[in-house]
């Protein structure tokens, strides 16, 4: 090949990839214009190596800004939230996973075990454009002494779950899962944090903060709990298709989520419902731990995630999810943004708080391993 | 050739026959030293640690296996295991037996067409055959569905699910066929003359079983059977699913202790003292073919 005719295929190839670079951003627009300050400045491409649950990807609403930017995703799918950590630390601070996201449980033991790396928010523009409530430094979080280790981006809460054809009237208050009605049709989550936490707020106890006396309330409130079911479901998902084949008919601790794993089982009756007592909240964040090496594409991820267009539409592929950005509440449709009633957060949060994970050193309080053992107990009995 | 030079070459002769077989089986040496004995080398080590959290240090103690040990909890999950994994292992060799032996000698030419369709249930996913007994056994399962249908009963049977016999009848289906593949490779040293001979000397249908087939396949037959206990006995995801509370596991706590409670030791512990029950186990049933004196029973 000649010089000549090199440099014509290599313009005609430039001309090509600009070409398709304009098509692109003409599909996707709407979406990039919010997070593309910040690529513009950084060296974003690479790989992001992610570790975290399936579906928190949102391939549809996070995929066009990696397409966008050249970015690949390799994704790594946990099976429950012990398995970040795990991963993390079996890398004896080597490089390999990018971005998490963390239950704010969690929060104490990543800072113990020394995982997380403080984000800079300058990376982040977007934070700016968060809910205030998301903004805070909320218990500590998200944000202690002023360093900010996480964004928050996927929430929610849990209450119950149940089949609407079987129990018409939606269940207001945690007191009928022990009705002799009900005997053999619930169904319990085998989540070890989430029954005593749940447990805990019904009976008005932290489990951050657990004595020995509060902690066998719980556990003897969970042992009743598990006699009325016909065992423990080993997953949220085989919670939901338990009452979806009709094995049960209400399940606790029930996560929105669930109605459409029921729905993508063939039953669209179930339904969620935040009982009287209220229930407890989860919220997910995203994080860079200490084995990132590609800081400027995960910055970039994150940037786009909490931009508000994207940001409704991850909600909106979640199922039933929450938003974390202000601006995305506008952009939300209609079952999605009834939800939640975005005006008020702090008065949802305190009818459904987030609430710390047992310690896991403690000399005051019930420790989690104990937490652990219990329910192992409670399961077998 | 001289004679040294006769030895020399034998010599020679002899070290390639014995390098042959060292070069054919070091690619599954090297895995088996790789992929089992190192990590279960690692386990001895970690077992003997001191608990860090997600960590482990010195000095080495005895700690994990003291608290593995005495556990109620431990106990319980362990009995659960061993009476799962048993009730499993015989159930799968009694329907093994007789499928066997069919296979062997009445099938014919469409021995292999059958032995396909008996073995084609492994191609199916592990959760979808699991979910497939949650359908058939299920409140509004096919079986009780089809007993309502018939007039037979009026409300579903409620303890076809979520109990032992659940978790039983799922492992026997997901096991049945390595333990027909097992009894069939025992069956296949014993010819028809054999049966035929006692036939002649006038051995009836259950004498031949009792005096000739039976000696003959017991090793075969306990090889299966440990098969299926050990699989049974460590499986945690089937007795989750349809087992309800009587059906959780020892190897669940393996787990939490790794991942959700990060003890190293006394997971890398009880996954130990397993280990050694299911060798223990392996050991009492040689012990028992010894003693009834099944271990020496030869086809020629």
């Amino acid at each position: 090949m000649s010089e000549s005719t090199f440099e014509s295929a290599l313009s005609r190839r430039r001309l090509l990839q600009g070409a398709g670079a304009v098509v692109a951003s003409v599909g996707v627009s709407p979406w990039l214009a919010e997070s593309t300050a910040f690529g513009a400045e950084s060296k974003v491409g690479g790989t992001i190596d992610f570790l975290s649950w399936q579906g928190y990807d949102s391939p549809k609403s996070l995929g066009p800004w990696l397409k966008a930017n050249g970015v690949k995703l390799k994704p790594t799918y946990i099976a429950t939230h012990d398995d970040i950590q795990a991963k993390i630390l079996a890398l004896h601070g080597g490089k390999g996973y990018d971005i998490i996201t963390y239950y704010q449980g969690y929060k104490q033991l990543y800072d113990q075990l020394k995982i997380l790396t403080p984000l800079d928010e300058k990376k982040i523009p977007n934070i700016k454009g968060m809910l205030p409530f998301f903004k805070s430094n909320y218990r500590g979080f998200w944000v202690k002494n002023g360093v900010r280790t996480a964004v928050p981006m996927y929430w929610g809460a849990l209450g119950l779950v149940y089949d609407s054809k079987a129990m018409p009237t939606a269940p207001n208050s945690y007191d009928i899962l022990f009705t002799k009605k009900l005997k053999g049709a619930v169904t319990v989550d085998d989540d070890p944090v989430g029954v005593y936490t749940l447990a805990g707020h019904t009976l008005k106890i932290n489990v951050a903060t657990m004595t020995q006396a509060q902690f066998d309330k719980i556990s003897a409130y969970l042992e009743k709990l598990v006699k009325q079911s016909k065992g423990v479901a080993p997953s949220y998902g085989d919670c939901a298709k338990r009452i979806a084949d009709g094995d049960a008919v209400i399940g606790w601790p029930g996560w929105a989520a669930q109605v459409g794993f029921a729905a993508g089982s063939g039953n669209k009756n179930v339904k969620f419902v935040l009982p009287k007592e209220g229930g407890y909240a989860y919220c997910d964040s995203w994080a860079i731990p200490i084995s990132n090496d590609n800081p400027d594409a995960t910055y970039g991820y994150i940037n786009n995630a909490i931009s508000p267009k994207v940001n409704a539409a991850a909600a909106e592929e979640q199922i039933l999810g929450g938003v974390t950005s202000a601006g995305a509440v506008k952009y939300l449709d209609k079952q999605t943004a009834a939800l939640y009633d975005y005006k008020n957060l702090n008065n949802f949060f305190a009818k459904a708080p987030l609430y710390a994970n047992p310690p896991v050193k403690s000399s005051n309080y019930i420790t989690i391993d104990k937490v652990i053992a219990k329910w192992q107990e409670i399961k077998a009995s | 050739m001289s004679a040294a030079e006769n030895e020399a070459t034998q010599a020679a002769r002899a070290r390639g026959l014995q390098l042959g077989p060292v070069l054919l089986t070091l690619p599954a040496t090297a895995a088996m030293l790789v992929f089992f004995v190192a990590p279960i080398a690692i386990f001895v080590v970690y077992s003997f640690l001191t608990a860090q959290l997600y960590d482990v240090s010195r000095p080495f103690t005895l700690d994990a296996y003291s608290a593995a040990l005495n556990s109620d909890l431990n106990r319980t999950l362990a009995r659960n295991s061993i009476e799962i994994g048993l009730l499993s292992a015989i159930f799968s060799v009694a329907l093994a037996l007789p499928v066997a032996y069919w296979l062997r000698y009445a099938t014919g030419r469409w021995r292999m067409v059958v032995l396909f369709l008996i073995t084609a249930s492994m191609f199916a996913s592990y959760l979808v055959r699991i979910y497939a007994w949650r359908t058939m056994l299920g409140e509004h399962g096919v079986v009780n569905s089809a007993l309502e249908s018939l007039g037979i009963i009026d409300q579903p049977l409620g303890f076809l699910i979520f109990n032992r016999f659940a978790v039983t009848v799922a492992l026997v289906h997901i096991f049945l066929p390595y333990a027909v593949l097992v009894l069939f490779a025992g069956f296949q040293p014993i010819r028809p003359g054999l049966l035929e001979a006692a036939q002649d000397l006038g051995a009836g249908a259950y004498v031949r079983w009792r005096r000739v087939i039976l000696p003959l396949v017991a090793a075969p037959a306990l090889s299966a059977f440990l098969f299926v206990f050990v699989l049974s006995a460590s499986d945690y995801v089937t007795p989750q699913f349809v087992g309800g509370s009587s059906g959780v596991m020892l190897g669940v706590q393996v787990q939490a202790n790794f991942t959700t409670v990060g003890n190293y030791p006394l997971g890398a512990a009880t996954s130990l003292l397993m280990l050694a029950a299911f060798v223990t186990l392996y050991f009492a049933i040689r012990f028992g073919l010894r003693l009834a004196k099944l271990d020496r029973v030869r086809f020629s």
